[in-house]
């Protein structure tokens, strides 16, 4: 039985496929911001370190009385964020634990103060 | 003066890496506490080996780590051979026993490095390593009070109270405290709800603590089928911070068999507990990665 490369579907030539934009399959780590000052909001985080507290000058700026001006620290840690209290007054709680740092794992919530947020993981 | 405690592993009895063990993690028994400049080390199961590579990231000239280890079984030694801080020079490692003389650790330390078990022997790691005792509490290691406690496990263990300025530190895993309370299945599974009587020996030892880290692998329900095993139920670890007084309890040594979701059922069934009891107890799961501030 002889090939016969114009009926068996596996065609030869070169065909003309375009090529398709890389996509963009990667999301960005997210917190959520679902109470205090400004929320709703989402805030993309990006870059090995950020500041989050009522000062304006910090990176994500919180204006709220509860706050401390320079509250937390988020860094780049392993794949995700890690938290840092940065002798914040009224603390940062993780999931209800007061805690001085804490790696995020999705799904996370963070209180500081009476901003609540929950922390989304990327890809 | 503040404590700092920082888990890098919380698991009990092997690792279990994966996507159902992510958030509390799978490496078994480590647990950072820093006084001031003074670092102990309670256990060195896997994850030590992350503590001594975020230990080297410090902008530290030396590193001086007392070693508090609640006895030598494999979730709780595995880590050691891979602390590189062990391997270099300028660093000390004080291996702990209990009583005066008492370098038993030290020596068992040394056996899981044999050829038979591993490539590295003991000899080889540089730094100094050091068989050092606790004296039965009586030797204060930088001004921290460090006493200790006979736990029921199979071939014993250790609890360790750290103290130093009005704040108290408890880490006591691998405690199977229902063994002092009952024997047979049916004293086992008589009335629930009842608040266990907690040998006051321990109920004494633990007083009175900011923050007791304490083994809980079993549920109510699992714990029949493991009687023997040298773990608790979750609920009676409850009991005994509850009767002590305790303002944090930090649910440890989690069960490898237990998901991220088993795990926060735990936390449901002992906060519950600890409510029936009119006590204001927070009671949390330890997970890695997690670190408290106590002063």
């Amino acid at each position: 039985m002889s090939h016969d490369s114009e009926h068996s579907g596996w065609h030869t030539e070169e065909a003309e496929i375009p090529l398709l934009q890389a996509m963009p399959f990667s999301r960005p780590h997210v917190l959520q911001q679902i109470r205090g000052p400004g929320s709703p909001a989402i805030i993309e985080l990006s870059g090995e370190s950020l500041v989050l507290g009522r000062s304006p000058e910090t990176d994500i700026h919180i204006p709220s009385p509860s706050l401390s001006r320079t509250h937390m620290r988020l860094e780049r840690y392993q794949g995700t964020y890690r938290v840092v209290d940065l002798d914040s007054s009224n603390g940062l709680y993780l999931n209800e634990i007061r805690v001085h740092s804490a790696v995020l794992r999705d799904g996370d919530t963070l209180q500081l103060g009476n901003a609540v947020f929950i922390y989304h993981e990327g890809k | 003066m503040a404590f700092f405690v920082r888990f890098w592993g919380t698991r009990g009895s092997i690792p279990t890496p994966g996507r159902t063990t992510n958030k509390y993690g799978g490496n078994t028994s480590c647990v950072e506490i820093r006084v001031d400049d003074t670092l102990f080390v309670c256990d060195g199961g896997t994850g030590l080996r992350e503590l001594g590579v975020d230990l080297l990231r410090r902008d530290m000239p030396n590193i001086t780590a007392h070693f508090l280890f609640s006895h030598m079984h494999w979730d709780h030694i595995q880590g050691f051979p891979f602390f590189t801080p062990a391997y270099i020079p300028v660093n000390t490692c004080n291996i702990y026993g209990t009583s005066a003389g008492d370098h038993r650790f030290h020596s068992l330390l040394s056996g899981q490095m044999r050829s038979d078990y591993f490539p590295v022997d003991f000899s080889e790691l540089r730094s100094h390593i050091l068989a050092t005792d606790l004296d039965n509490g009586k030797r204060p290691i930088d001004g921290v009070r460090v006493r200790w406690f006979e736990q029921r496990h199979p071939g014993s263990s250790y609890a360790y109270s750290l103290e130093k300025n009005g704040v108290k530190v408890v880490y006591a895993t691998d405690n199977e405290i229902d063994l002092t309370l009952a024997r047979t299945f049916d004293e086992i599974q008589a009335d629930l709800e009842k608040q266990r009587e907690v040998p006051e020996t321990l109920v004494e030892f633990v007083r009175g603590a900011d923050l007791l880290i304490a083994d809980a692998q079993y549920t109510d329900l699992e714990y029949p089928k493991h009687i023997g095993w040298g773990h608790p139920r979750a609920t009676t670890v409850v009991d005994l911070a509850v009767l002590a007084g305790v303002k944090q309890l930090a649910l440890f040594h989690h069960d490898p068999m237990h998901s991220d979701a088993d795990v926060e059922a735990i936390v449901q069934q002992c906060r519950a507990r600890a409510k029936l009891f009119s006590s204001p107890l927070f009671t949390f799961a330890a997970r890695e990665g997690l670190e408290l501030k106590l002063d």
